[in-house]
């Protein structure tokens, strides 16, 4: 069937989904491209499905399956807060499911944690910023591994610079731009 | 910290110095790179107040040999105007102090695929959402400065 021969909400979800990689398997895409026909069979007042829309469950009563399909496509059409709270509130209600938890874990908002820096630790920060900021045009796209402000060894790739140097403790290993 | 709220609270915890990168030919934008780890690995990465997730680049994703099976697969974003397939990760960033304490995040991280090798080989990229989020930070050009702390100095 082309896609000019399904229903324009239809067409438009299928051509989303199949571009954005959004589904794992084409039954997965099936299952989804059957709830979009129902919610059009119910009638103008239905919900659209689009993936600009992603469906929104109520997590009560969805089952863990329904909530991770719902999940990855809001994932997909770039709902990723929506996402984030599906997941949250479905590993609260499914707390032993595999990937709700998953999700849930992956997807949480940050957390933040104030760590104490070694008066060396803060040196050697420092010293790094300065070899940076003067040696920038001079080494600009190549990738240099430096260690207290000091140059241990550049490289045109970031594999090339790990295979040189070999331990990478203490050393910023960064491109510079 | 010098910085501070009217009631004598800090507003930051730490901060960095030399984090401003005036366009160049080859890097026609401004940027903000500072220094810090991720998963342990000490490198640069860039503030996107526009972007989404930590986006880690190919070449430090590949050196951290991060564990596929901890990953969330298929994922696409924007990266561009380029559409880029990649997974999702819980990744632990931190951001070093020259002055004050490090700031250590537990953030959501994109991490393209092994084929998209046409993604530049820039810092990795440091979002707003699902990233710095929970992040105070402000930028003192005078100085050069990019102060940061926890959005709760409780946490």
């Amino acid at each position: 069937m082309e896609l000019t021969e399904l229903p324009a909400d239809l067409a438009s979800f299928v051509e989303h989904a199949l571009a954005s990689g959004t589904y794992p398997s084409a039954e997965a895409l099936i299952a989804d491209a059957v709830r979009v026909l129902r919610d059009q069979e119910a009638g103008p007042t239905a919900r659209p499905h689009t993936p600009d829309t992603p469906a929104h469950l109520a997590v009560t009563t969805s089952t863990p399956e329904d909530l991770v399909q719902a999940i990855r496509q809001a994932l997909a059409t770039g709902e990723v807060g929506q996402a984030q709270q599906l997941a949250l509130e479905g590993a609260q209600r499914y707390p032993t499911h595999v990937a709700l938890q998953h999700y849930a874990r992956v997807l949480a908002p940050p957390t933040a944690h104030v760590v104490p820096a070694s008066p060396a630790s803060r040196a050697s920060v420092k010293a790094n910023g300065a070899w940076l900021s003067s040696h920038r045009s001079a080494y600009a796209g190549r990738w240099v591994a430096l260690r207290d402000g000091t140059l241990v060894r550049d490289a045109d790739s970031l594999e090339a610079l790990v295979a040189a140097v070999g331990d990478t403790a203490g050393l910023l290993l960064t491109r510079v731009i | 910290m010098p910085l501070f709220f009217a009631d004598g609270r800090p507003f930051v915890t730490g901060s960095q110095s030399q984090v401003f990168y005036a366009p160049t030919r080859a890097e026609p934008k401004a940027r903000l790179v500072l220094r810090g780890t991720i998963e342990g690995l000490t490198t640069q990465a860039m503030v996107d107040t526009g972007g989404l997730y930590l986006f880690c680049m190919p070449s430090v994703a590949r050196a951290l040999h991060l564990e596929a099976a901890q990953a969330l697969g298929a994922q696409t974003i924007l990266f561009r105007d380029e559409r880029v397939r990649g997974t999702l990760h819980r990744l632990t960033l931190t951001v070093l102090a020259e002055e004050g304490a490090d700031l250590q995040l537990d953030v959501t991280a994109f991490v393209p695929d092994a084929g998209y090798e046409n993604v530049p080989d820039l810092p990795s990229i440091l979002g707003l959402h699902s990233c710095l989020e929970r992040v105070r930070f402000a930028f003192d050009p005078a100085t050069d400065t990019f102060y940061f702390g926890p959005a709760s100095l409780a946490g």
